[in-house]
């Protein structure tokens, strides 16, 4: 049966920025963000975005983005870095932008308001091993504007 | 804190001798921190808060991993992160842990005015005790690493004390323990140095570091905290961490000069006061002298 949740983007549609989600190394999967001491390190989430992809969109670290994919959106603080770099593919340049997963529903920051209640996983799709069932969350395509 | 077996050489503010002082011999204990091999998972910044008993603060997003922008009163253990652009074009990004470095001529204690506010262990720790610090804060313009945190609310001044109440029990400080990379360790002084001049030497030799090496700067005698570098020639990279780290010189001026000269004067008109009787003789009664506007005044009453 296919839901709201199994739809692709393409790049002709627009999305045509590859998006990947993490854990850092501070949290343990979303069971810390109930810690007082791990929301002290990491206040609230991020998207972390490769420098030559903020000049274009005008963006400075701390302001906030929306990355939509064709399943859902998300909002929150951009990370400027040059940890990231634009990948060449096919011979066009490709912006890759990287959003930790941890925040969501509920927890100490989500409760005081400082984030979206929205786990980054809405905008994954919903892509299965079929032998193992294991999921294919790490890569697919958004867009990305200021919000 | 229980520090009962720790043995102390040095004590900020005081006249005269240490008490205990080389009584027993004890080795000096080694912070060993490889930045080559830190993964920035910050376990060790809330291994201190938590055993350090210390209040969680609110943080704020600053376009960084780094958790705050420097060590706080009750934050004494801080990674901090640098993305490094190379010359050929990579990155390198850098994380160090930021702490006291435990010198061996330490600049707080040395600023110190109060007696006993800072002491000095045979083993190298320098600690701060509270209850003798009286919040004048010369201990934070003192020290070259910009350590010392005042609280404005108990008017102290607080710092990493090396675990020195673990330290005294026979165990690691807390952010050794915590650490899973193995990147930070805990020994004697020349055991800790050993093993970092192998890992810098393993870092020139085989890893393409050819400016690896250990920071241990001798301007402050060495430090009980020391990091193996990629690039020793470059240590600000390092979130700031200075190449050549002196206590300020107005210090010396002051403390080791002006100071006893002071105290020396003021001594001197003791004798100066005696001379002067001798030769002078003691202050004799002055004539009373009548005060006409004051008879006019009394007079002025009416009965």
């Amino acid at each position: 049966m296919k839901t709201e949740l199994d739809k692709y983007g393409s790049i002709d549609e627009g999305y045509a920025v590859v998006c990947t989600t993490y854990r850092l190394t501070e949290h343990y999967h979303f069971w810390t963000k109930h810690n007082p001491m791990n929301v002290q390190l990491v206040p609230e989430p991020f998207i972390e975005i490769p420098v030559e992809l903020a000049d274009e969109l005008g963006v400075k670290g701390g302001e906030r983005l929306k990355v939509s994919s064709a399943r859902a959106s998300y909002v929150a603080k951009a990370m400027v870095t040059r940890r990231i770099k634009p990948m060449l593919i096919d011979g066009k340049k490709t912006y890759q932008i990287g959003i930790p997963i941890h925040w969501g529903y509920r927890g100490i920051a989500e409760e005081e308001g400082r984030t979206a209640l929205d786990p980054v996983n809405l905008l994954s799709p919903t892509v299965i091993d079929p032998n193992a069932f294991t999921p294919e969350y790490k890569g697919f395509l958004v867009k990305i504007e200021r919000a | 804190m229980p520090t009962g077996t720790l043995q102390i050489k040095l004590i900020s503010g005081h006249s005269g001798s240490v008490p205990g002082r080389g009584v027993q011999r004890e080795e000096e204990v080694c912070k060993y921190v490889d930045v080559t091999t830190c993964i920035g998972c910050k376990a060790c910044e809330v291994a201190c808060v938590e055993w350090n008993d210390m209040p969680f603060g609110q943080t704020t997003f600053d376009n960084t991993y780094q958790t705050m922008p420097s060590t706080a009163w009750n934050y004494w253990n801080l990674i901090k992160f640098n993305e490094h652009h190379r010359e050929d074009g990579t990155l390198q990004w850098l994380m160090r842990k930021d702490q006291c470095m435990h010198c061996e001529d330490p600049g707080c204690l040395r600023a110190c005015p109060a007696d006993g506010a800072i002491v000095q262990y045979t083993n190298g720790i320098v600690d701060f005790q509270q209850e003798n610090c009286i919040g004048c804060q010369y201990c934070v313009t003192g020290c070259p690493f910009d350590i010392p945190k005042f609280n404005g609310a108990t008017k102290k001044v607080y710092k990493c004390t090396l675990c020195s109440d673990r330290v005294g029990q026979g165990l690691e400080p807390a952010c050794i323990k915590s650490c899973p990379t193995g990147c930070l360790k805990f020994g004697t002084k020349a055991d800790m140095r050993a093993l970092a001049e192998t890992r810098a030497r393993q870092l020139r030799e085989h890893s393409g570091f050819p400016n690896a090496g250990v920071y241990d700067p001798p301007s402050v005698g060495g430090t009980h905290v020391i990091y193996v570098l990629h690039d020793l020639t470059k240590p600000e990279l390092y979130g700031g961490l200075p190449a050549n780290p002196q206590i300020p010189a107005s210090f010396t001026v002051w403390k080791r000069f002006a100071k006893p000269i002071g105290l020396m004067l003021g001594l001197l008109a003791a004798p100066v006061a005696f001379l002067h009787f001798i030769t002078q003789g003691p202050r004799e009664p002055q004539p009373q002298m009548p005060d006409p506007d004051r008879k006019a005044g009394a007079s002025g009453v009416p009965r």
